[in-house]
């Protein structure tokens, strides 16, 4: 028998703290949060596993990446947040993903026009919050510009966010995460590449 | 307990841990308590489940033997523990008594561990206990049962 | 529509005061405390669960110590308690033919295996006020009770007592509890209204979770007016039964059923008119209902209601309001209902400004339109006069 991992020691203080966080993240897309560096099964990194303990339950289908699938991290998963595991994507109402977009993003549930709330919301594991390729997002939630660097998401995610944004109201949202960083990309905000010869002033506008 | 239906269709082991979480489930936490105090000590154990109070969505059944509809919820806690070897105890208890779900989930474990002590000294006393509780319920219930005498109407002798 | 507002913290905050104060009453009568409610009050606890869909008689007692005793103020507090509780599990259904009985009677069959259990019920007390309970508030129950319980208690335990409305069913006399369903079916998981708002028309199973937390005095009116005639559906209350019945999940990490615990409940089984068009048998119809605690007036008029709303699956004209499946769904929850209702109270003053200088100014075209008639009547009399003195003048209707 395995052991487990413990999971949140107050769990009504922690899941608040940690949903407090993913909902400035969401409110502040790009923006970079740090959470308490809690361990993980393995398989999930901190910050996705404690966006999953402060968002699963039992009335939410998680599905995991089959390259990111371990039988620890669906046992943990199912202890600790009661959550169905889905084997279906389609179904999914929090997907935990790799960067490289083996499922499209089109694949997930995209609410639907009457209830756009019910999309599914994907949660990315990268290696880093930064040293990827330069972006520049804008919408709601941002003064004018904010750029960021995810090592990950380059040009693919860049084309299949701009047929997510014109899905909307309906489309999926974004939470990025790294070690036990999160950011995140809801379905309002803009992304595009900043290019090579932009990009020096792109820095030098962005905050 | 025969009547539970959780105790249907299954192997006897299984049986029998339904039977220990169910009784530790139906326990008072002060005999629960009493019973901790005598412990001579504990095995070295973690929570891998802090006590935790939340909801259960509690179903019945059309016609009482249908198909099933929600009631209403009702107020539980669970709790869970792991020893070193990574052996599980869980405790799951109506109401909000986080005590009792820790309690239940350390017997538990205590169950796993060394059977036939606290069998004998916990599960099996606990469970009579329970038993006769409910048969004397029965038998007040029992005391008011009627056979109604219908009357013949509109006929005299 | 109603509009926010700022201010008046301080008159708030006495007037909570002032609240607590009555709640406390007179000083020199002892507290209320929440488990005297719990155990002396108990079908008011029970009521308050039910309508507030949650089991905990503790909580409901609490609630109503909170709420001086008003029964929907306390099912609000409940309701907004469980809001903050995560759901864990969702429960096996409840086996109530496994009940442990404490009330169990029929008034369709005399005999019945099991027998006619009366409980603790209230059906055979004269209503006369009890005047030793007035007099009697100071002595010491322990010792006056004991006596009474020994007496009280059979030497054999109740029988075990079938569900009556099966017995018929093996006859086929009465239609099955729920239509049946291939056995390969997925194991089915009810609609549940706190999560999918209400949709209709609406499945049985989601109509009987909103009749379950609906409230008694509403569906008790409904259920009265299909006896008077709106909806008659001829009922027989087949069995009636109260008790504890296990409680059973299925942890994930376990993989099998366990028992957290009993609670009470009480259920109502009535058979209703036959249906049968020609090509099934003539046979009796049911109506279910199913509550926490022991409120029974509560279950019966759910069985009642149910059965009313099931008029169109069984090929009935639909015409009265018990049977009118929106109408009854969507006005039973008295903490919707409270709450649409004492939004009044809030602040509708811009909203209400509007309609004042609306009606200023209906009241001044009024006004004009009276001043305009009564000229044009001077003036068409002035006219009429003049006319009599020019015969040949054209005679045309006053303008209006």
């Amino acid at each position: 028998m395995s052991t487990m991992v413990s999971g949140l020691q107050d769990a009504c203080t922690q899941s608040q703290q940690i949903f407090r966080h993913i909902l400035g993240a969401m409110a502040e897309p790009g923006r970079t949060f740090d959470l308490e560096n809690l361990e993980a099964p393995t398989g999930l990194n901190s910050a996705a596993w404690q966006a999953c303990l402060a968002l699963a339950d039992l009335d939410t289908k998680v599905w995991i990446e089959p390259t990111l699938r371990t039988d620890a991290s669906i046992e943990a998963l199912r202890f600790h947040t009661g959550c169905p595991y889905t084997e279906q994507a389609a179904e999914a109402d929090f997907a935990i993903v790799g960067p490289a977009l083996s499922t499209p993003l089109s694949t997930f549930d995209q609410g639907s026009d009457e209830y756009p709330d019910r999309s599914c919301t994907l949660i990315v594991q990268l290696d880093s919050l930064a040293h990827g390729e330069p972006l520049r997002l804008e919408g709601p939630g941002i003064d004018t510009e904010r750029s960021i660097a995810v090592d990950g998401i380059g040009a693919e995610w860049v084309a299949q966010w701009q047929s997510n944004r014109a899905a909307f109201p309906c489309g999926v949202d974004l939470i990025l995460t790294a070690g036990h960083q999160l950011m995140a990309l809801p379905r309002t905000t803009r992304l595009s590449l900043i290019t090579e010869s932009v990009s020096k002033e792109a820095t030098c506008t962005s905050q | 307990m025969s009547n539970d239906s959780a105790l249907r269709e299954s192997s006897p082991e299984t049986r029998q841990r339904q039977r220990v979480i169910s009784v530790l489930a139906r326990a008072d936490t002060p005999s629960l308590e009493r019973y901790y105090s005598t412990l001579p000590q504990l095995p070295e154990f973690r929570f891998i489940r802090q006590p935790e109070c939340g909801l259960a969505l509690v179903r019945g059944r059309m016609g009482g033997t249908g198909d099933a509809f929600n009631v209403g919820e009702m107020t539980m806690t669970r709790c869970a523990v792991e020893d070193e070897s990574g052996v599980r105890g869980f405790g799951y208890v109506s109401g909000r008594k986080r005590r009792h779900a820790e309690l239940a989930a350390i017997f538990d474990l205590l169950l796993q561990l060394d059977p036939a002590t606290h069998e004998a000294a916990l599960i099996a006393p606990l469970e009579q206990a329970w038993l006769a509780q409910r048969d004397d319920e029965s038998r007040r219930a029992a005391a008011t049962k009627v056979n109604f005498m219908t009357m013949v109407r509109g006929e005299s002798e | 529509m109603y509009v926010a507002v700022k201010g008046g913290e301080q008159a708030i905050d006495a007037a909570h005061c002032w609240l607590a104060d009555n709640r406390r009453g007179d000083r020199s009568i002892p507290v209320l405390r929440v488990d005297q409610i719990r155990e002396q009050l108990r079908l008011a606890v029970d009521r308050v669960m039910t309508e507030g869909s949650l089991y905990d008689p503790e909580l409901a007692a609490l609630a109503l110590k909170q709420s001086s005793g008003d029964p929907i103020e306390a099912v609000f507090l409940l309701r907004a308690y469980r809001s903050t509780l995560p759901r864990l599990y969702g429960t096996k259904p409840m086996e109530s033919s496994d009940m442990s009985v404490r009330r169990r009677i029929s008034a369709s069959f005399k005999d019945l295996p099991g027998g006619q259990v009366l409980g603790p019920t209230y059906d055979y007390s004269h209503r006369l006020l009890d005047f030793t309970l007035l007099a009697d508030a100071e002595t010491d129950p322990n010792s006056a009770d004991a006596g009474v319980q020994s007496a009280a208690m059979a030497d054999e335990t109740v029988e075990p007592c079938p569900k009556i409305l099966e017995l018929l069913n093996r006859e086929g006399l009465i239609e099955a509890a729920s239509a049946a369903r291939p056995a390969s079916d997925e194991p089915e998981v009810p609609g549940d209204l706190t999560r999918d708002p209400l949709s209709f028309p609406a499945p049985r199973d989601v109509r009987l979770q909103a009749l379950a937390r609906g409230d008694e005095g509403f569906l008790l009116a409904l259920a009265y007016s299909t006896q008077r005639g709106y909806g008659r559906n001829h009922p027989f209350a087949g069995e009636i039964r109260s008790g504890d019945v296990a409680v059973e999940i299925v942890p994930e990490e376990l993989g099998f059923p366990v028992v957290i615990g009993d609670i009470e409940v009480t259920e109502c089984d009535m058979i209703n008119q036959f249906s049968g068009d020609g090509t099934t048998k003539p046979r009796f119809t049911r109506g279910y209902g199913l509550v926490f605690g022991r409120s029974e007036r509560k279950a019966m008029a759910m069985a009642l209601v149910d059965r009313a709303l099931r008029a169109r699956e069984l090929g009935e004209e639909a015409e009265s309001p018990a049977q009118d499946e929106e109408f009854v769904l969507a006005h039973c929850d008295n903490l919707d209902a409270s709450g649409f209702v004492s939004h009044l109270k809030l602040p509708h003053y811009v909203d209400f400004q509007s309609e004042l200088v609306l009606l200023r100014r209906l009241r001044a075209e009024y006004e004009d339109r009276k001043a305009a008639q009564a000229a044009q009547a001077e003036a068409d009399r002035t006219t009429y006069a003049g006319r009599q003195n020019k015969p040949d003048a054209v005679l045309t209707e006053p303008q209006s």
